[in-house]
């Protein structure tokens, strides 16, 4: 057998053992939720999915079944590291419920990133803080009431992390100021439950001038609230998160001001933060903060969409 | 006719069979409530492990273990008050409520105080369930439902809506703690259903929930003390719950006023899934320790598969009505 035949036969036999070789799989990458409905989760889950894909990952997302669901969460993290994901992008329902199952994952050498906000004992987060938010929704309080008046309020879901959080810093936000909170519900995240709250609301503090609603659901509930009064421009409302039924309603002029949170861009960086930290690379900070976009009427049509919510079907 | 011998082992013999039991029917569907399950088992965790190679690793066989013991105790206690042909809807805001509880008592009075404080809050729970069916003649549904209105209240209320927090490490440990490879909820969990067992088994009071359940007004006419009994089913249903909320607070560390949410529906799906009738009367603990196994299983297998958890939700719902339908269907006529 002469040289060259060999060298073909060598150059054939390295081939076919190539393309029989399994592809190797993408390296993966976990994602715990609490919940996976909703324009905030959505378009989260959005970021991190197309994100993980231009990186190479393949991103595994669970998500509890919803805010009250802790220790499914908490169930659902430690999945994730039974299915040996090289990072763990955790958005928590209660930050203070994962101590225990986040030493293992250091333990495991499994980085964890808070996507959504900072904690105690993650190796780094993407945020804004639920508590950040509550100062910005304070801030467009200012700005609708800039002499003060009354305000009533639609606070989340009893137990909410992010509905205490949030309420808990507009407070503290408002105070000195002559903005006076006259009601405070609490309720689930359901925009029908949010109505019927916001009806009685109105009937029984008709010189309130203000509705809070902790996020859309809530919050759509208070605008629609206004609508039905026939109070829109009357009765300002005042939400966080900015779907799609939110600018309808700001477009009615039954929504005033929208804490828009730039929740693509959260996903998206969390998993560029989990990248770096699987490769053992420099963070430029260990808490980013992805700021918020005060939207009302009047620059509705000049915000910039692509980071806050998925593309349009 | 014993309670025994009425619910857990059959006469045999032609000459104690109906005409019905002599049918192919009459004779399999006995056959299959007791090892259809166990079956189901066997195939569930056969697919899993084909469709995932993590499946039967032993870091996930010990999470299904962790994930499963909070249920087993609750689902331990459910199978009780089932067994007496009632139904407690109230575990899930009784695991909130004993969280929170235990929580602030831990924190004022230290870990061995505050889970007693928690353990008997549950029994007071199970009292007055059980005192509101008997003496004042609710129906268990409303009675339980009402009560997990009142319950989830008064955890929020003693909270203010958020987690107590700032548990000692010694508690929460316990979560994390393992004996022998074994995790310590697991071990918990384990106890208290070797003890339900033993009580139903060996004790009268436990013989007279299968007669209270098989048919009450033969036990009324025998001389039971009916309400006694039912109370006290309820009593352990709530104590069962309480274990279980001090295992999934050391878990997450805290007193969560909202935990527990989804327990009523897990622990009667597998208190149903595994044999136990709705009826009452019929059962025992190894079938529920299977219904448990069976749910927790579906549940990590389904996350390791990467199935959303609503659609979860949707396949406990619908194996739950497969299983009441059986047992409506055919194990009642049995």
């Amino acid at each position: 057998m002469t040289p060259k035949v060999l060298r073909t036969a060598a150059a054939m036999a390295i081939a076919l053992f190539i393309g029989a070789s399994p592809t190797l799989a993408a390296d993966k990458l976990g994602a715990s939720l609490p919940l996976a409905q909703g324009p905030f989760f959505t378009a989260q889950i959005y970021g991190m999915t197309d994100e993980a894909k231009k990186l190479g990952y393949d991103l595994v997302v669970l998500d509890a079944g919803g805010y009250g669901k802790v220790d499914k969460q908490v169930s659902d993290v430690e999945n994730l590291m039974a299915q040996k994901v090289k990072a763990i992008l955790l958005n928590p329902a209660d930050p203070t419920s994962f101590a225990g199952v986040l030493a293992e994952a250091k333990a495991d050498h499994v980085p964890v990133v808070g996507a959504g906000m900072p904690f105690a004992g993650t190796d780094g987060s993407v945020s804004p803080s639920h508590c950040e938010i509550g100062k910005a929704l304070a801030e467009g309080a200012k700005a609708l009431l800039p002499n003060g008046g009354q305000l009533a309020a639609l606070v989340g879901p009893a137990a909410g992390f992010w509905a205490t959080e949030r309420w808990r810093c507009f407070k503290e936000q408002i105070a000195g100021t002559k903005i006076q909170i006259v009601a405070e519900q609490a309720s689930e995240p359901d925009a029908a439950v949010g109505l019927s709250i916001a009806t009685d609301i109105l009937q029984r503090f008709p010189a309130v001038q203000v509705l809070y609603g902790a996020d859309d659901t809530v919050g759509v509930g208070a605008a629609k609230a206004v609508q039905a009064n026939g109070s829109c421009g009357k009765v300002k409302v005042l939400t966080a998160v900015l779907g799609d039924t939110t600018e309808e309603l700001m477009k009615a002029g039954c929504m005033d001001y929208v804490v828009a949170l730039q929740v693509v861009e959260v996903g998206r960086k969390s998993v560029d933060m989990a990248d770096k930290l699987i490769k053992a690379q420099k963070l430029d900070t260990k808490d980013l903060v992805i700021p918020v976009v005060a939207v009302t009427p009047k620059n509705l049509g000049s915000v910039d969409l692509s980071t806050i919510r998925p593309p349009s079907h | 006719m014993s309670a025994e011998g009425r619910i857990d082992m059959p006469q045999s013999g032609a000459a104690a069979q109906t005409p019905q039991e002599r049918t192919l029917s009459g004779r399999l569907l006995p056959w299959l409530q007791s090892a259809g399950l166990p079956i189901a088992l066997v195939a569930l965790v056969l697919f899993f492990s084909i469709k995932s190679d993590l499946f039967l690793t032993a870091q996930n066989l010990r999470n299904v273990g962790l994930q499963a013991a909070a249920l087993a105790a609750v689902s331990c206690g459910q199978m009780i008050v089932i067994l007496t042909s009632g139904l407690d809807l109230s575990v899930g805001a009784t695991v909130a409520l004993v969280s929170v509880i235990t929580a602030l008592a831990i924190n004022h009075f230290g870990v061995a105080a505050g889970i007693l404080c928690g353990i008997a809050t549950g029994v007071a729970i199970g009292v007055i369930n059980g005192i509101l069916i008997t003496w004042f003649r609710v129906f268990p549904f409303i009675a339980t439902l009402a009560m997990m209105s009142v319950l989830s209240g008064l955890a929020l209320s003693l909270s203010g809506g958020t987690p107590v927090t700032g548990l000692p490490p010694e508690f929460t440990l316990l979560a994390y703690s393992r004996i022998g490879g074994v995790p310590i909820p697991l071990i918990v969990s384990v106890t208290v259903l070797v003890l339900a067992f033993l009580f139903l088994r060996y004790l009268r009071l436990g013989r007279y929930m299968y007669a209270v359940g098989g048919n009450r007004l033969a036990a009324i006419l025998s001389g039971l003390n009916v309400s006694a009994v039912i109370i006290t089913a309820y009593a352990m249903c709530s104590a069962c719950a309480a274990v279980g909320a001090i295992i999934l607070s050391a878990r997450v560390g805290s007193g969560q006023p909202s935990l527990g949410g989804s327990l009523p529906l897990e622990s009667v799906a597998a208190v149903v899934l595994g044999g136990v009738s709705l009826f009452g009367g019929r059962g025992s603990v190894f079938q529920v320790a299977v219904g448990v196994a069976f749910v927790s299983i579906l549940s990590n297998g389904l996350n390791l598969l990467n199935v959303s958890s609503y659609t979860q939700m949707m396949v406990v719902g619908a194996t739950l009505i497969v299983a009441v339908t059986f047992d409506q269907r055919f194990v009642a006529r049995v």
